[in-house]
């Protein structure tokens, strides 16, 4: 049956609206579990408060598992969902001034959007930072970018493909892995909180 | 960690276990007939059609039928039987024929000169799992042979014969039977259904 837009089941205008109810909800959710907090957001580099990896990863993985099910069970034809092309420099670059605009800035994109419409001033300039950076980047993209943007190109990377496992075998293996992540943080959280005053 | 969270992660570790157990021990659809299932398969005897019963539903405008020739373009152009679409048989496992004959509405009878095409392409079509495949025995030479020209049976020959023999000689009118060579045949023309639209990946994000 699924996905429901690159079929055509459903018009470019639904898709839209549907897409705006689950943004709105999303948001709404982040603002609920405290993600537009900078404090709770930059702990997890701190040590004091994993709620942004816990969340992030069981996400993912959820995801992942309900994904598997309805691709097997033929209610979602997974080979017709979208995912990027694998550019693996420009995307550890990216990776690594988004996780410095994570620490100084207290933000990523979507919770500074978040924050912002609360009212935090520190978020609107943030978010104001984030459209000068995209602004500026769309403008010199020919003159400056458009090298590194198509360097160390893989084509469609399917991870667990690319590592010779089957798609179960790995949901399984990252579960895991975040399970054990999920206990090892808790602990470093225990230590780090009590050992200073770190407060949220 | 809150109980709520232990809770969580048992959930999604029994879920990724699923997963596994299901990746693991689900086959490819190919391997799903296997070597001594197909051997059964080709061997049962109802996989195929007499042109006497053909004849017949043909008359009776059968709407359920589906009359696949594999035989090749040039061939199928000179003749055909009535309301037949042309398959050859190296374009049968082509994606554009799948909606087509991957289904379980109408019947498909492949035919080709003889049952040797057809029994090739039954064999591919049962591998592939298609339901509702069967065989125009013989084939267009057993066609012509029994409902074109049909042979007068002895006259110690049963009663039974004696009628089937009357139904060809009627079926030979109605196909403009005597020969096959210039005769006027009634064709109506075939089409492919309407295929279902490609599915394509969707596009979007920064791509």
């Amino acid at each position: 049956m699924g996905p429901l837009f690159p079929q055509e089941l459903i018009s470019e205008e639904i898709n839209i609206l549907i897409g705006f109810f689950i943004g709105i909800g999303f948001g709404f959710l982040l603002e609920a579990a405290g993600f537009t907090n900078t404090r709770k957001l930059a702990g997890v580099f701190y040590g004091y408060d994993f709620v942004v990896l816990k969340v992030f990863f069981s996400a993912a993985i959820t995801a992942a598992i309900i994904i598997f099910f309805l691709n097997h069970f033929g209610i979602m034809d997974i080979s017709l969902t979208f995912y990027p092309k694998t550019y693996w420099i420009p995307t550890l670059i990216g990776g690594l001034i988004m996780a410095f605009g994570f620490i100084i800035g207290g933000f990523c994109p979507g919770t500074s959007v978040c924050a912002a419409v609360t009212g935090k001033i520190d978020a609107m300039i943030f978010v104001g930072g984030a459209l000068i950076g995209i602004f500026g980047y769309a403008f010199t993209y020919d003159s400056v970018w458009k090298e590194l943007r198509g360097s160390g190109a893989m084509g469609k990377v399917n991870i667990a493909e690319w590592m010779g496992m089957s798609d179960g075998l790995f949901i399984l293996l990252l579960t895991v892995i975040a399970a054990v992540a999920f206990f090892a943080v808790s602990i470093i959280q225990k230590k780090v909180v009590a050992s200073t005053n770190y407060k949220l | 960690m809150s109980k709520t969270s232990i809770f969580y992660v048992v959930l999604l570790v029994i879920g990724a276990f699923g997963a596994f157990i299901i990746d693991t021990t689900q086959k490819e659809p190919f391997e799903k007939v296997q070597p001594c299932d197909l051997i059964d398969i080709i061997s049962q005897t109802n996989k195929y059609v007499t042109t006497d019963e053909l004849a017949r539903k043909i008359m009776a405008d059968d709407p359920t039928i589906l009359l696949v020739d594999l035989r090749s373009k040039t061939e199928y152009d000179k003749y055909s039987l009535t309301g037949a679409i042309n398959i050859p048989l190296e374009s049968l496992a082509d994606e554009k024929y799948k909606d087509v004959l991957d289904q379980n509405v109408r019947t498909i009878i492949l035919y080709s000169n003889s049952s040797d095409l057809a029994v090739k392409a039954w064999t591919l079509t049962s591998r592939l799992s298609y339901k509702n495949v069967f065989i125009l025995k013989g084939g267009l030479n057993r066609w012509v042979e029994t409902i074109l020209k049909p042979t007068e049976p002895k006259e110690t020959a049963l009663r039974t014969e004696f009628e089937t023999y009357s139904f060809r000689k009627a079926a030979s009118s109605y196909f403009g039977g005597g020969s096959t060579v210039g005769a006027p045949t009634i064709k109506k023309k075939a089409s492919l259904p309407i295929k279902r639209k490609k599915k394509s990946a969707a596009g979007g994000g920064c791509d």
